[in-house]
């Protein structure tokens, strides 16, 4: 048994770090086990105007690390997010993607086939409006739902997180938990036949460790000691935006339960609702856009004040291979994502979840290295493709920037999808798709994407009855939604009472 | 765009009144009209007797009662699979149609198993698998719907008389308006232009046309291989047997709630329960062994009296490159064959059913529609390609060549992956698409002796006495439980006794 891992050193910053630290602590840093786990933590980049957008099954992560929605909403570093409003993407004005079906299957069809003929007839109702998650996004309410409810909907949420107060929240479990945290930056890397030996810390004191974790983000200071240099793969052709601006405006009342993204001449503006401030964050392409025309876009689109906005560059891609030797690379230093349909933390989430159902039984024999690898490879390229297809399908004419994009070449398997779609309003769901049928089919047909046939089983429903299923479907969802909560109510029943009760 | 569409079904047999049941069931007369086209001088092949569980969502789909379907098709009921002398000679194990126990503080319970495997009072994995010991001790009942409950962890499946299947399909299909035309094919026209099908001209001069021909021709392969000259994919250098010698014996008195296949010096021999007869087949490659030999050493391991003499079977093993091509979709043997090793057959009727109705084509063929359809096709039968092969390269069988050459043969790549992590760690992958849990593999890398080497870190989170305490309890409410199930036996007669 000595060649079992005792020593885990996790290197980095902010979530990346704190997350990978935290899940290590618990899940193999237990009695039984005699595993330690050491953080070596590099230099926050982190500014109060910071914000984390995830998806729904964040909660899951969440549920691992021992963290509760309570916990969350306690620390004031959460609110909820059914989904995004894209505005201005296309000539219609805007779009819901919410997490959540479209209307229910009838007979043994896909209601969405039943919507592509209504539209081929001239039916106006947009898809979106069949959507319990999108009604009740639109009317601001707290999803809650009764189990019979269950069978036509699969609306959920994901959150908007105060990026500071929730890292203290993380940061502050993992203490608790026992890890041991250093603070330095990293002299240097001892490496021996491709394999990590030791760190020496700017402090000159030295970290060996059996297993190290690259949570360091962009900057790879582990794993970019131990590739060769065609690991990192670009994906600037498909997603071109270069530049981050981070500033925060005051919250809106009601406050959203969405995040809202709106295109602009040369990038996006996404706007979460926190419970202290609106976050807002534009993207962008610099070579396109200087930064004082994004602020000014900035200030127009949300009357935000722009002093104290944060800039920072970024360039989107992917390691090949995230785990080399005994080095595994986490989040960021893994992949670099634009902040696009709330997948900030999702590689990392995924990394998280594969290594604790990898971690190596041999520190001398770590072969599921490949296996780690080709599983986030194809992960990774199955989520990426979901942000490159808002672009691909923009429709906004006549600005070099999204008209490139619209006619730019994009990976084949994401070309498959949308001639499926295009043909038929099937979607060629691959394995290891974080996405779903539902959420393409949102995105597709909110950028204007409409499939040319429907299946031709839909014809055994006649017109009568085809109307009157949608009739229905129609009263359902409103009727369903307006029997929730609003979302400021929820709030104060749930997590406020305590304040209340102290006076 | 609301066209009727004109569907030619060429062949009956398994596949042919599969796919003409599932359209009638689902499809009305507005959306098509189907003929199927039958030749009662030609034998079908209908080897496919056992089945797997999906069959009874097959069944459920298109709406037919399953007892009474059971009761016209013979049929027993079958919880797994018995692999005798696998791996090893002298080996016995079940690939049950359901899970090893369940997981311990959040971990796969066969990491938590092979943590205390070997300690005073654990028992072999299979004391853990509610399936395997309803099999082992000839019992048979429904799984309950309550989750928390232990015999919830199963499913099911049947043996049946594939033919009287058919026939049951054909009165199914023919009560709901479908026109079968007896007679033989004598040519295929096809479009000069397209090259698409145009009709099938039968002996009697009488001339079908349609828009859509599904091939269900078998092994011939009319339409497919035949008229559109598909390109066969040989999985031959990885499956060796290329013949089966098939032989019905009496019922016997055992009547047990699974499949047997027994490993034998060419091949193997299956042992499927009716509840008239037992079906049994040595399915064997010709490298190895002559047909005489084998014809012996069929009959000579039968556990009834014959009530037949043998018949022999030839086949390839391997599947033609995209089964929709055109405007012909070939489904069942037209399309490929794999041996019946793992029940595989109609599964892989279903799926190609199943998925041609999610992708239903308008009038005119479209390229992006056929190629979603090959692609969730292939992944099918590529899985079960690669399980196959673990069963026969997994082996430590020193006794025949055909043991010697499987073991040495490469496997493919992705296949080779799977059992070393599962060798190194336990590691078992999930995946959405194609066949096989976790269980299944499971049960064939341990059952052919594949020993994990160490438990997955996570597993020692939870403490050894703990970790011993539930699985006796576990074993102990498992044969409990089995012993209140009723025999497999009794519970036909109650349930589906045979009508025919």
């Amino acid at each position: 048994m000595n060649t079992q891992i005792k020593k885990v050193v996790v290197v980095g910053r902010d979530a990346d770090a704190w997350l990978s630290a935290l899940m290590l602590q618990l899940s193999f840093a237990k009695p039984e086990q005699s595993i330690e786990v050491h953080l070596v933590e590099l230099p926050s980049k982190l500014h109060p105007h910071d914000t984390y957008s995830v998806l729904p099954s964040h909660k899951v992560l969440h549920k691992m690390l021992g963290i509760s929605e309570n916990m969350l909403f306690k620390a004031a570093a959460a609110q909820y997010a059914l989904g995004q409003r894209f505005v201005n993407w296309t000539d219609k004005s805007s779009y819901f993607h919410c997490y959540d079906t479209h209307g229910i299957n009838i007979g043994h069809v896909e209601f969405f086939q039943y919507w592509i003929k209504a539209r081929q007839n001239g039916f106006e109702i947009p898809l979106e409006d069949f959507s319990l998650g999108v009604e009740v996004a639109k009317q601001g309410r707290f999803l809650a739902f009764s189990d019979d409810v269950q069978s036509f909907s699969k609306a959920t949420y994901g959150y908007h997180l105060n990026a500071l107060a929730y890292l203290q929240l993380i940061a502050k479990a993992a203490i608790n938990a026992g890890l041991q945290h250093h603070i330095s930056q990293i002299k240097s890397v001892e490496i021996d036949e491709g394999v990590i030996k030791s760190l020496i810390l700017e402090t000159g004191s030295v970290v060996n460790g059996d297993l190290f974790i690259d949570a360091s983000g962009p900057e790879a200071r582990l794993i970019g000691e131990l590739e060769d240099t065609e690991n990192f793969s670009s994906w600037q052709e498909w997603l071109p935006c270069d530049r981050k601006i981070i500033l925060s405006a005051p919250t809106l009342s009601p406050a959203p339960v969405f995040t809202q993204i709106t295109a602009f001449k040369q990038g996006w503006i996404g706007f979460s609702p926190l419970p202290n401030r609106t976050a807002v964050t534009a993207i962008y392409s610099s070579r396109h856009a200087s930064n004082n025309d994004v602020l000014q876009t900035m200030t127009a689109i949300s009357r935000a004040k722009t002093e104290g906005a944060v800039e920072s560059s970024f360039q989107s891609g992917a390691r090949k291979k995230l785990w080399i030797g005994n080095c595994i690379a986490i989040g960021s230093a893994a992949v670099n994502l634009e902040p696009l349909d709330a997948l900030q933390l999702h590689a990392l989430h995924l990394g998280l979840s594969l290594l604790r159902l990898f971690f190596p039984v041999n520190k001398s024999r770590m072969i599921e290295a490949d296996t780690f690898n080709q599983k986030m490879q194809s992960l990774i390229i199955n989520f990426r493709d979901f942000q490159i297809a808002h672009y691909k399908l923009n429709r906004r004419f006549n600005e070099p920037f999204w008209d490139a994009l619209r006619n730019m070449a994009i990976p084949e398997t994401l070309a498959a999808k949308i001639e499926l779609f295009k043909h038929r309003g099937v979607i060629a769901l691959l394995e290891d798709e974080t996405f779903q049928e539902e959420n393409w089919t949102s995105i597709f047909v909110g950028h204007g994407l409409i499939p040319h046939t429907f299946d031709p089983l839909v014809n055994k429903l006649s017109e009568e009855e085809h109307i009157e299923q949608f009739q229905n479907i129609l009263r359902y969802v409103v009727g369903e939604a307006q029997a929730m909560p609003s979302l400021s109510a929820h709030i104060e029943m749930t997590f406020e009472s305590n304040k209340h009760s102290m006076f | 765009m609301s066209e009727q569409l004109k569907i030619v079904i060429v062949g009956g047999g398994t596949a042919g009144w599969m796919t003409a049941a599932a359209l009638m069931g689902v499809a009305t007369e507005k959306v098509c009209q189907l003929v199927l086209i039958e030749s009662d001088q030609l034998g079908t092949v209908g080897v496919g007797e056992a089945t797997l569980p999906q069959m009874k969502d097959f069944n459920d789909y298109i709406g037919i009662n399953e007892a009474d379907m059971m009761q016209k098709t013979n049929a027993t009921f079958k919880l797994g699979i018995e692999f005798v002398n696998w791996g090893y000679k002298g080996s016995s194990y079940i690939h049950p149609f359901g899970k090893f126990g369940e997981p311990i503080s959040g971990v796969d319970f066969h990491q938590m198993w092979s943590r205390v495997k070997g300690l005073d009072g654990i028992e072999p994995i299979e004391a853990y698998s509610f399936a395997v010991q309803a099999c082992r001790h000839n019992r048979f009942d429904f799984p309950v719907d309550d989750q928390t409950e232990i015999n919830s962890t199963y499913a099911y499946a049947y043996h049946f008389d594939a033919g009287l299947y058919a026939q049951y399909l054909r009165k199914f299909s023919e009560e709901k308006g479908l026109t079968r035309i007896e007679g033989k094919i004598h040519n295929v026209n096809q479009d000069p232009d397209t090259g698409n099908i145009k009709s099938v001209v039968l002996e009697s001069g009488e001339e079908i046309n349609g828009d859509y021909f599904i091939d269900c021709s078998g092994f011939r392969s009319l339409l497919l291989a035949q008229t559109l000259k598909a390109s066969f994919d040989d999985w031959s250098p990885w499956l060796l047997c290329d013949r089966a010698m098939a032989v019905q014996s009496e019922c016997s008195a055992l009547f047990p709630p699974y499949t047997q296949a027994t490993a034998k010096s060419a091949g193997w021999q299956w042992r499927i329960p009716l509840q008239n007869r037992t079906g049994n087949g040595y399915v064997y490659s010709s490298q190895f062994i002559s047909d005489d030999e084998v014809s012996q050493s069929l009959l000579s391991d039968l556990d009834s009296p014959a009530l037949k003499a043998p018949m022999m079977l030839k086949f390839k093993a391997g599947r033609y490159k995209d089964s929709w091509q055109k405007n012909c979709i070939a489904i069942g043997l037209s399309s490929g064959f794999l041996e019946p090793l793992e029940s595989t057959s109609i599964y892989l009727i279903q799926v190609a059913i199943v998925n041609l109705l999610k992708l239903f084509p308008n009038k005119i063929p479209n390229q992006t529609l056929i190629n979603e359809f090959n692609r969730l096709i292939d992944v099918e039968y590529e899985t079960v390609r690669d399980f196959l092969i673990l069963h026969y390269h997994l082996n430590s069988r020193d006794d025949s060549e055909l043991w010697h050459y499987c073991r040495n043969m490469q496997v493919p790549e992705s296949l080779k992956q799977k059992m070393e992590l599962f060798k190194h760690r336990g590691y078992v992958d999930t995946y959405k698409y194609g066949l096989f849990a976790p269980p299944s593999w499971i049960s064939v890398f341990l059952g052919q002796g594949l020993e994990q080497q160490a438990s997955d870190p996570y597993a020692y989170n939870t403490s050894q006495e703990y970790t011993e305490n539930k699985l006796r309890e576990l074993s102990a409410s498992i044969k409990k439980r089995v012993e209140l199930m009723p025999k497999h036996s009794e519970f036909v007669s109650d349930y589906c006794k045979s009508k025919m």
